[in-house]
This record gives structure tokens, C-alpha cells and sequence, in this order.
């Protein structure tokens, strides 16, 4: 499904993140991105998402490389991105909102998609309010939530769990689980213990050797 | 005229230049004094003083036919120019950095909370008492401009040219007072303004706007596949920034100057202005808090963002159009060729602007 060949990422000459790296996520794979801060988890999920370039070599997705057609691969794609940044005018709900109609997938069932959503998250009254309001936890419930609604076939999610309370932990890896088991691609970076539950199919240890 | 412009420019976005302060917490983190947060003022709204300079230098010393020709008195308009604008841009700092406490007093407390229901019964539309204070300052600095540039002009008529730089010296005392009298409190005053404006733009989407806002089935004028995204950014403009009645203002301005009887050049000329005035709201949409560089991403290509800016400029265009042409009827003072040429000018200005602002968001992001 997704394919990295000969990848090499440094900011500049000499300070290299990671070199050659050759993988290959298939659907339905569960992977895991484990290691210390600063070991290279966020940006190798930023090259996947098409927030960063390779230094050399190239990723392809369905045999298309990522970074050529951004937004051919990106329709397919639910992030977690690693900052909390999100439109701050916006209510969740319209956020939500925007993304569907941004992919024609907003139906007459969307509305009470969304609220579902945010029913399982827990994210209550607050939803109809602007996200510049919000406190860390809810972005991240926002940011969960958009990545989801979509149903995509990848998941790319930066410490998707850090900020919620236990009990939305709970809820967003009951949302793994269906990601998964409707075959979506799941890559997932943590550097807790989260990622090391039984439904993690293969663990990507970092720094990359 | 690019003063009396400039009056109302300086009163409307000063508070937009300045909060809420996107860096407040880096001034936290590194605790700045006065003197700090005086050049961080100065510094965030130094491209505008700086470009108005380089704009009243090139009207002033524009001829370079014949550079030398009647210097002293070029000099002299570059002078009052200049002075008039840096002049009531620091006192419209200076007014708008104090507001935060008495914003504050008549948003939360029990007075002004008897005000917003008294005014919402007698106007039948609500009010946030804690406008208030902005809007009288919108109204003294836009006031004292435009009495400003008329005081000039009597005194020109009447003295001579060296007396209209009267007006402009004054505004450059007052504003060095009022700056000295700021920085005494500047800390304290910086950060109560800018958690009020704060807390203002991030207000609770009431139940009258939550009725009143955009519906995406409204843009019948948007193609769809740009249409979440016009929609979503004239939502978000529209809770941050009044630009409807912005551009409400700057046509009342050039009926008042359409009202003097000008030359048809001198109408062409602030029609001309006007409408690419119009595109600072491409500027301001911007900023990455309607939309982050990997939202931006995920959700559309550069070539969608510069449709959508482009887009967004539609809403006023019948507008424009409209109040050119019943102005022109009325005044008779620009054809119908120039009326196409002027509105022509305004879209591809809007076009030429959103793919400078693509290029420039590639290149930053």
C-alpha cells in the first residue's frame, strides 16, 4: 500500500535523521512508532503526511509517488498532526463539516455523523463553540475526530492519545480497532507505552538503524 | 484624499495589527519591560508606517521628469504627509493598547450587561458592550484624521502651504505625549488589552449569528469544487473581522469626495484605490489561524487556495459595481468604459494578489 524506497531524511548536511530506509505498510497493518524524543518519530509521519520532503529516495502510495500528487493521496488520508494547529473561527462541528464537504462525502446523514462522533469522544456542548476556545484536550478530540470522519484508508497520527482523559483513550483506540479491521493502514507514533497493545501488528523502533 | 483614505484605514486596523498578539506568550516567556514590549509594538505595525512613508515619498517625489522642479515644496508635502500618518497611527496605538480594562468592565460587569439588554430591546439587534471602547476609538482617530486633512486644506487656502503642516506637527506632539504616557503602564495595559481581544475573538458563537451564518448552499456563485473552502473562510473572516463595514465606510468616503464635484481622473483614481483596497481582506485571510500550512494541505492544492482567494472577492463585486455606476449617474463623473475598466482591474488585481500570496505561502511553509 504504501511503499518507502531508499528514504533519507537531514535538515542539513551532516545532521542526518534517518538514511536509506526501506519499508513497505500494507492494508490493514498496524504499525507502531516507538522511541525517545527527538528520534526522528515526527518527522518520518511528516513525510508520510506531505509535510516534509525526503532528502533523496521516494515514497509511493498505489504505486503513485506521495509527493508528486499530494492530493491524489492526501483524499485518502486521516492525520493526527503533532501541533494542536487547527482553524480557530470554526466550531468543531463545522470543521467536521468542511472536511466532508471537501471530499464530497457530506450526505444528509452527515449531521448526525458528526455528532455521533463527538458523542463518543465525549466532546459535549463545547463542539458548537469556536476551536480558538478550546483547551489542549479538546483539540486533540477535534483533530481525532477529523481524521476519522472520513473512514480513510491510511491513518498517519502523531501522539494521538496524549492530552485526552482515560476514558477518551479508551474510545479513540475502540476507533483503532474498527479503522483496522475495516483494512485501513494504521501509523502511530507514541513514546508511551500505548502502542505496545496487542492490536499493534509490527513496532518501528527509533532512532531507525 | 490618500490622507482622508489613510484616516480610516489607520482607525479600522490598528486593533487588527496589534491583538490579540500572536507573540504575547514569547513576551511572557521572556518577561520584556516596557521598553521591550514598546519596540515589539513598534516593530509589528513598522511595515505599515514604513510602507505609507514610501507611498506619500513616491506621490510627493513620483515626476521624475523633472526631479528638482519645486523641491521645497515637495518636501514640505512629504514632510505633512508623513508626519500626519505616523502622527495618528501612534495615537490610534497608543488609544487602542489602553482599551483592554474598560473593554473589559463593560463586557463582564453588571452595567454593561444592562446596557447590552437595553440597547438590544430599544435596536432590536445585539451589541457586545465590550465594542464599545474600540468603536468611540474608531471614531476619534477616524474623526481627528479627516478634521485633520480638512484643517490642512483651510489653512493651505487661506496661509499658505507651509501652514498645513500645522495639523500634522500636532498629531506628532500628541502621539509623542500619549506614547510616554503609555509606556508608563505598557506592560500592565499590553497584557489586558490583548487578553480582552483575546477572549473577544474567541467568543462563544451566540445563538443569533449561530442562525445568521453562512449556509454552504448560499454560494450558488461558488464552483463546487472550491465551495467548502470559500465557505468555510467567509465564515471565519466574518467572525473575526468586519470587513462589510469597512468597505461601508470607504464608499461613504468616496461619495463624500464624489459629493465635491473632483475631476473624472481624480474619481477613476479612488475608484481605482477603493477596489484594490478591497484585496487587504486576501491578505488578512492569510493567516494560518483560518487555516495551518498541513490543513491547507490535506484538504486542497495551491491551485484551489488561489481560486478561493480569488473567490472570496466576488461577494463584493455587484457592490462595487453598483455604487460606481448610481455614483456615476448621480455625478456624472466616470463612463461607462471606465466603469468596466475599474471593475476588470479589480478581479485581476484580486487574481494577481492570490497567486503572489500562493508563491509567498510556498516559499514560507
Amino acid at each position: 500500500m504504501i511503499e518507502l524506497n531508499n528514504i533519507t531524511k537531514q535538515f542539513k548536511a551532516g545532521k542526518l535523521v534517518f538514511s536509506s530506509v526501506n519499508e513497505t505498510f500494507r492494508k490493514g497493518e498496524f504499525i507502531g512508532l516507538t522511541g525517545p524524543n527527538g528520534s526522528g518519530k515526527t518527522t518520518f509521519l511528516r513525510l508520510l503526511s506531505v509535510n516534509s520532503f525526503p532528502t533523496s529516495g521516494y515514497i509511493t502510495y498505489k504505486n503513485m509517488n506521495i509527493h508528486e500528487n499530494p492530493q491524489a493521496y492526501l483524499k485518502d488520508v486521516g492525520l493526527v498532526h503533532d501541533q494542536e494547529s487547527l482553524p480557530v473561527h470554526l466550531s468543531a462541528v463545522e470543521l467536521l463539516e468542511w472536511v466532508l464537504r471537501s471530499r464530497n462525502l457530506w450526505s444528509e446523514l452527515s449531521e448526525k455523523e458528526i455528532n455521533d462522533i463527538f458523542d463518543r469522544l465525549s466532546l459535549l456542548d463545547d463542539r458548537n463553540e469556536q476551536i480558538g476556545t478550546y483547551s489542549t484536550g479538546m483539540k486533540k478530540k477535534t483533530q481525532v475526530a477529523a481524521a476519522f470522519i472520513t473512514r480513510p484508508k491510511v491513518l498517519i497520527l502523531d501522539e494521538p492519545l496524549r492530552g485526552l482523559d482515560s476514558s477518551t483513550r479508551g474510545e479513540v483506540e475502540k476507533m483503532l480497532v474498527e479503522a483496522k479491521s475495516r483494512g485501513a493502514l494504521i501509523l502511530m507514533a507514541s513514546h508511551t507505552a500505548d502502542v505496545n497493545a496487542e492490536f499493534v501488528d509490527r513496532t518501528l523502533e527509533f532512532p531507525l538503524s | 484624499m490618500l490622507l482622508f483614505f489613510s484616516s480610516a484605514l489607520i482607525a479600522f486596523i490598528t486593533p487588527y495589527l496589534l491583538f490579540p498578539d500572536p507573540y504575547a506568550v514569547i513576551l511572557q516567556l521572556g518577561n520584556r519591560g516596557s521598553s521591550g514590549i514598546f519596540r515589539h509594538i513598534l516593530k509589528r505595525t513598522g511595515a505599515v508606517q514604513s510602507g505609507a512613508v514610501v507611498v506619500i515619498g513616491t506621490v510627493c517625489f513620483g515626476d521624475i521628469s523633472s526631479p528638482l522642479t519645486d523641491l521645497g515644496s515637495k518636501l514640505l508635502y512629504f514632510a505633512a504627509g508623513s508626519f500626519f500618518f505616523i502622527g495618528l497611527m501612534g495615537i490610534s496605538i497608543s488609544l487602542y493598547t489602553r482599551s483592554g480594562e474598560k473593554s473589559r468592565f463593560w463586557k463582564e460587569s453588571e452595567k454593561g450587561r444592562k446596557l447590552r439588554a437595553d440597547v438590544g430591546e430599544y435596536f432590536k439587534y445585539p451589541i457586545d458592550p465590550g465594542s464599545i471602547p474600540s468603536f468611540i476609538n474608531t471614531v476619534i482617530v477616524g474623526g481627528m484624521g479627516m478634521i485633520g486633512v480638512s484643517v490642512g486644506a483651510m489653512f493651505y487656502s487661506s496661509y499658505g502651504s507651509l501652514y498645513e503642516l500645522i495639523p500634522a506637527v500636532v498629531f506628532l506632539i500628541a502621539a509623542t505625549v500619549l506614547m510616554i504616557r503609555l509606556y508608563k503602564h505598557l506592560v500592565r495595559d499590553f497584557y489586558s488589552t490583548h487578553a480582552f481581544f483575546n477572549e473577544f475573538f474567541g467568543e462563544t458563537i451566540a445563538g443569533k449569528e449561530a442562525e445568521s451564518k453562512i449556509k454552504v448552499e448560499q454560494l450558488w456563485w461558488v464552483p463546487g469544487a472550491i465551495k467548502s473552502h470559500v465557505w468555510a473562510t467567509l465564515l471565519q473572516l466574518d467572525r473575526k473581522f468586519p470587513a462589510g463595514r469597512v468597505l461601508l465606510i470607504g464608499h461613504l468616503l468616496i461619495w463624500l469626495l464624489s459629493y465635491q464635484r473632483p475631476a473624472e481622473q481624480t474619481m477613476i483614481s479612488a475608484w481605482v484605490l477603493f477596489a484594490i483596497f478591497h484585496h487587504a481582506i486576501i491578505i488578512i485571510s492569510l493567516s494560518d489561524e483560518y487555516a495551518p500550512a498541513w490543513f491547507r494541505r490535506w484538504l486542497g492544492s495551491a491551485f484551489q487556495w488561489t481560486l478561493v482567494r480569488v473567490w472570496i472577492q466576488f461577494r463584493w463585486i455587484l457592490i462595487l459595481a453598483l455604487s460606481i455606476w448610481v455614483n456615476s449617474l448621480i455625478f456624472d463623473h466616470v463612463s461607462y468604459a471606465a466603469q468596466g475598466g475599474i471593475i476588470l482591474l479589480y478581479i485581476a488585481s484580486a487574481a494577481i494578489i492570490s497567486l503572489i500570496a500562493t508563491f509567498y505561502q510556498k516559499a514560507t511553509t
